[in-house]
């Protein structure tokens, strides 16, 4: 129960604590112009906000010096001229020289001929919020610079370098007849056909991940079954010699609109990292399922592998580079761009994992 | 693989890639003569000259760079559409070879009704073959 003349309750009603309040905090001040007296009034806090001494009364002349661009001054009297309030973001200058970004409001006076007698309004200072973004603006200039630098560097590199590894290529195929019957030479030009290979691969994975952006519009309606199938087809070889087997449940759903590509090399990914990472001391069991969840379109790839040693914090599994021995070659540029692919498409790409006992890729389209 | 074509026209500037294109389809015989332009320019007035006199000594099969100096491929590519028929009424088909990831480059590049394939860098020996099959 609060007493009958309850200091703090009528403060709530004190209009004059209020605004001076509002004033400091929102650091607002009061002006007006009086033309006929030629003088700029500003309130204390005004003041204070423009480092001005406390009995400064300039004249309207002396006043346009406050505003950092003249010309800020003389249009604004040329709106009130025409009878119109104002309000603007501009920059005043304190009395120490320092640039104040300001909201800047006015509403004309007349006298009773309907002659313009003055100006009243108020000046926020704004000037943390137009830095901030200013910076923030300066910052993403900086960002889209860089971007476009590496975008362009990245191309250019891709590009050279896929003159290089075709030349590469083509040398190595037309090498091939002159080492016939000769096995030490055969051994080397075998490692030279598996740097070209992996360099090319390389390189196409780097190209699809610069080219991710421009081809997400390019969607149309992609069965997974047949995808699988495909990517099952190009490994039977493995599958048969390993004994693997492969459990698919795609009753769930089949058919998704996707990018075509994205959907191959996704599945291709998955599918032939749970081959080569299967735990050859026992058999191999790859379960592939689609699944709808919370209007969501599941794909999953489970397999009883070796598993990853997932580190919280530091999960570096999808990154390009890799320190983990298994993912040191293609491979790892290979799930890096798959998860690339499905970000860029709006999902995601979880991996639950344990060593010894396997891993499960879940992709959430 | 394939039938040998009487001749073969590349217009690309590296020339270490030349090379090894002459000595691929010279060991595999797919063409019996070849010519070689650095850039799309030269390529441009031989391709003028032969059709304006009307000798028509046009190859079958064109390789054609898009990145090459004094003029480009698409440069090319423009200047060679009013040619465009006459030279597929003699059986000359136009294949793209190039290094370019762009999937607007490449669907561009599709659209000139003169180019029959777009051969993506690194170049096979097969994918070689494709362009030369008939």
């Amino acid at each position: 129960m609060l007493a009958k003349n309850d200091y703090f309750q009528s403060s709530l009603e004190d209009q004059a604590y209020f605004l001076t309040e509002v004033a400091e905090a929102t650091r607002t001040g009061v002006y007006s112009a009086n033309f006929s007296r030629n003088k700029f009034y500003i309130d204390a806090i005004g003041k204070s906000i423009l480092d001005l001494p406390a009995d400064y009364t300039p004249t309207i002349n002396e006043a346009t010096y406050l505003f950092h661009h003249s010309k800020d001054a003389r249009d604004l009297i040329k709106v009130c001229i025409q009878g119109e309030k104002f309000e603007r973001d501009l920059i005043m200058s304190s009395f120490n020289d320092q640039e104040i970004w300001m909201r800047f409001t006015g509403k004309p006076r007349f006298d009773l001929d309907g002659n313009m007698i003055g100006v009243r309004g108020v000046f926020t200072s704004i000037d943390k919020y137009v830095r901030e973004k200013q910076q923030v603006e300066h910052h993403n200039q900086i960002i889209e610079g860089q971007q476009e630098r590496l975008l362009h560097f990245a191309h250019v590199v891709s590009h050279n370098l896929r003159s290089q590894t075709s030349n590469l290529g083509l040398t190595l195929d037309l090498f091939k007849n002159l080492l016939e019957h000769d096995e030490r030479g055969e051994v080397f030009l075998s490692y030279l056909e598996e740097i070209s290979d992996g360099l090319n691969t390389t390189l196409k994975h780097l190209s699809q991940t610069l080219t991710v952006d421009q081809e997400k519009s390019m969607t149309e309606v992609v069965d997974i079954q047949k995808v699988v199938n495909r990517v099952l087809q190009d490994h039977t070889k493995e599958i048969e010699a390993a004994q693997i087997t492969i459990e698919i449940d795609f009753s769930e759903y089949s058919e998704i609109i996707y990018v075509a590509s994205f959907m191959n090399h996704i599945i291709e990914t998955l599918i032939s990292n749970a081959i080569l990472y299967r735990d050859r001391s026992r058999p191999c069991i790859i379960q592939l399922c689609t699944r709808k969840k919370n209007d969501k379109n599941l794909f999953v790839v489970k397999d009883n592998g070796r598993g990853i040693a997932l580190n919280a914090g530091k999960n570096t599994i999808f990154n390009s580079i890799h320190s983990e021995n298994h993912l040191k070659n293609s491979k790892g540029m290979s799930l890096f761009l798959a998860k690339n692919q499905i970000e860029a498409m709006g999902g995601d790409l979880v991996v639950k994992s344990c060593v010894g006992i396997g891993s499960s890729f879940t992709v959430r389209f | 693989m394939g039938t040998k074509i009487s001749k073969v026209c590349i217009i690309d500037d590296d020339k270490l890639y030349v090379s090894l294109l002459r000595m691929l389809i010279e060991k595999n015989q797919f063409a019996e003569d070849i010519m070689v332009f650095s850039n799309g320019q030269d390529a441009l007035e031989h391709f003028k000259t032969q059709i304006e006199g009307k000798s028509f000594d046009l190859p079958e099969v064109i390789l054609l760079d898009l990145n090459m100096p004094v003029m480009n491929g698409w440069e090319f590519l423009e200047k060679i559409e009013p040619y465009q028929q006459i030279l597929q009424e003699n059986g000359v088909r136009l294949n793209i070879v190039s290094s370019t990831i762009n999937p607007r480059e490449v669907k561009q590049a599709k659209s000139f009704q003169i180019v029959n394939q777009f051969l993506n860098k690194p170049i096979s020996k097969e994918a070689i073959a494709l362009a030369f099959a008939k």
